[in-house]
């Protein structure tokens, strides 16, 4: 099966004071296309550095990110957008929308950037508000949504440019569990229907078993990849957090 | 990012802050208007010196005079060649050979000498004016019949006959005061009666001229002449309005009277004026070109106006420039708003950046905002500096005299519009480049953990 993210000896420091805090060190990861894998982790353990780093929102200090076969240190800040643009959709604990844009045109931006006339792209968009359940709430602007409603807006602006890859910070963070259930039941769906490899950091462990693998990071570092695909079998290892 | 959908988003965006757009528009707009109503001031000033200048002399005339070499000038003791004294000869006569070959040149009309008879007097009953008398000028001789008031232009050989100027026909039937040349105070009512009257026949129909000369024993000796009055000019506003011309050949045969000398000598010493009349304004600097390297002198009106234009376009330039400073303090207005108004959206813009909003389209977002201000202050500014120049006219008219009410204080010509607008649109571009440029380094992760 081919890669959709592959991780080489990534590492990653911050500046503090004088010296660095090491965030992530020596990650090695490869995700292979369509998969769904969660990302756990007590705070602090560089779940969404992880994240961030994959989305080239921030660069590593050392080791290769290779998404698609594209090397993301060799790019430069607006190829990084273009890339992000083609590949990469973000979902995010406070579905960072526009608030003075409706729920519409949040949705339609990635393909207003794109290039893509509009009427073309509120066709898309509209579409997608369908598959998420939202199109009631075309003209709506984000503050006259629920938490939920604002995710489903935020879930489908991440695929209205069909990504190969969607990285999820807590996409439920913000939401009580049975609009959480929704929600994931819509993320695993996309997964499903159109082999989206989704990436999402999550502290909620109940989430993981929507997931295939669960990879948990400590102290920067991978400490386990479980793969729950065979069926529930990993479920009864006890491995701390099931 | 299409273009025109990138206009339509700033618009919006700049009326998400509408009072800070609508006071940095309105300091691009009273910028804009100081631009226009002092360039438009200083283009008016030249319009109406060209054109008083025009009333003065004919556009399209250039005067040809014989030219003389500087050092028999200062020979004869007169270095600032005031005078030419007459035992000094010119490099190159002017006479009728000359005046054939400036016939010649490619885009003369006419040629014809020009001969001043002074030491004359006009007589009309009780009154009498003391003038002199010109030789027909090449633009009178164009049969344009709305160039007469009354009457007809004067035949080639037609003795005694004359063709008078407005005023000094004017001043001959009494209707306008002798001592009041520029007619100033004519009555309103007069500006009606300039419509042309050509073929009929001057209410007035003859006067005596009284012509006088110095004589070998230094006596004045007077000819008195009775001469028709064939036709009377419209009013021109310029010099000719007080003028009296007769034919050329009558001229000479004045002059020799005058200066008592014979055909031949007349002829050897030739012409003192040659007037020529090009066909178009755009002609006459090639044509002027061609006599000077024929070794005369030239002077024409277009000579003065290319003067007096690059006088004016120092005086519009400082004027522009004085104004710029009002211009120029609303784009640190625009500058300080469009900062602001990056730091109010930074986490939109990392919003942007993280659904892949390139740094291009980030940049062009907030210049294009910034060049709207621009352009819809400079429309703003434009109107104002129109309303501007308007009153200023409509003020001036009131302190003009009524024949004078033509002339414009100030003007706003196309160029000026076009320019002002663009002005205005790329101070307000060139604004936004500093913020653009710091909207383009927002961390998008750092923008996004903003709450």
């Amino acid at each position: 099966m081919p890669y959709a993210i592959k991780i080489d000896k990534l590492k990653h420091k911050f500046v503090f004071g004088k010296g660095f805090i090491t965030v992530l060190d020596d990650i090695n990861l490869t995700l292979e296309s369509g998969e769904f894998v969660s990302l756990v982790g007590a705070s602090g353990s560089g779940k969404s550095t992880l994240l961030n780093l994959i989305g080239g929102l921030c660069r590593p200090t050392e080791g290769e990110i290779c998404i698609k076969g594209e090397l993301l240190s060799r790019m430069n800040e607006n190829q990084l957008a273009i890339f992000r643009r083609k590949h990469v959709g973000f979902i995010f604990q406070s579905y960072n929308l526009l608030p003075s844009l409706t729920a519409w045109e949040n949705v339609a931006l990635p393909l207003f950037f794109a290039g893509i006339s509009k009427s073309k792209r509120m066709v898309q968009a509209k579409k997608m508000l369908e598959v998420v359940g939202l199109s009631h709430r075309l003209t709506h602007k984000p503050s006259e949504l629920s938490g939920g409603e604002q995710q489903r807006i935020g879930i489908a602006r991440a695929l209205i440019n069909e990504p190969d890859v969607i990285l999820a910070d807590e996409p439920t963070g913000n939401l009580d569990s049975v609009t959480s259930e929704g929600i994931m039941e819509l993320l695993a769906k996309m997964n499903h229907e159109k082999n989206i490899t989704i990436l999402m950091v999550t502290h909620n462990i109940n989430l993981t078993q929507n997931t295939r693998k669960v990879i948990s990071l400590k102290d920067g570092r991978i400490e386990r990849i479980s793969d729950l695909s065979g069926i529930g079998a990993y479920s009864h290892e006890g491995d701390g957090f099931l | 990012m299409n273009k025109l959908e990138l206009i339509s988003m700033s618009w919006s965006n700049l009326w998400r802050t509408s009072v800070r757009t609508i006071l940095t528009t309105a300091g691009v707009a009273i910028g804009t208007a100081a631009v226009v109503g002092m360039v438009g001031i200083g283009v008016g000033l030249q319009q109406t010196t060209e054109q008083m200048l025009g009333g003065l002399w004919d556009v399209n005339t250039v005067s040809v005079m014989p030219k003389y070499d500087p050092v028999d000038i200062a020979a004869a003791g007169d270095p600032f060649m005031m005078s030419v004294p007459s035992d000094i000869k010119p490099i190159r006569t002017l006479d009728d050979i000359a005046l054939r070959e400036i016939e010649r040149i490619e885009g003369v009309i006419s040629a014809s000498p020009s001969l001043t008879i002074s030491g004359v007097s006009l007589r009309a009953g009780k009154r009498q004016i003391n003038t002199s008398l010109t030789s027909l000028k090449p633009s009178l001789e164009e049969n344009s019949e709305d160039r007469l008031l009354y009457g007809r232009y004067l035949k080639e050989n037609e003795r005694n006959a004359l063709l008078l100027g407005y005023t000094l026909f004017r001043q001959l039937t009494g209707e306008i005061e002798i001592t009041d040349p520029f007619a100033q105070n004519a009555p309103p009512q007069e500006i009606s009666e300039t419509k042309p009257k050509a073929g009929l026949k001057p209410p007035l129909a003859a006067v005596t001229i009284n012509f006088s000369r110095m004589n070998l024993q230094g006596q004045m000796e007077n000819k008195i002449v009775r001469a028709r009055i064939a036709g009377v000019l419209a009013q021109t506003g310029g010099m000719d309005d007080l003028s009296a011309f007769l034919p050329l050949k009558t001229a000479q045969t004045l002059q020799r009277w005058q200066l008592g000398t014979t055909v031949q000598q007349q002829r050897r010493d030739g012409y003192q004026l040659i007037e020529v009349l090009v066909e178009s304004t755009e002609e006459v600097e090639r044509v002027q070109q061609i006599i000077l390297d024929m070794d005369f002198n030239v002077f024409s009106l277009q000579q003065i106006l290319e003067q007096l234009n690059s006088f004016f376009v120092v005086v519009q330039i400082i004027l522009a420039g004085i104004a710029s400073i009002a211009l120029l303090v609303s784009s640190l207005g625009i500058i300080s708003a469009m900062i602001m108004s990056v730091y109010e959206r930074t986490r939109d813009i990392g919003i942007m950046k993280v659904v892949g909003g390139s740094l291009g389209d980030i940049k062009w977002m907030f210049m294009t905002e910034s060049a709207m201000i621009g352009f819809i202050g400079g429309i703003i500014g434009l109107l104002a500096g129109f309303a501007i120049i308007h009153l200023l006219n409509f003020v001036g008219s009131q302190f003009l005299a009524p024949g004078e009410a033509t002339a414009s204080l100030a003007l706003l010509p196309a160029w000026l519009a076009g320019g002002s607008l663009a002005f205005a649109t790329i101070v307000g571009m060139l604004s936004g480049v500093y913020p653009a440029h710091r909207a383009t380094k927002i961390s998008p992760l750092e923008a996004i953990r903003r709450e």
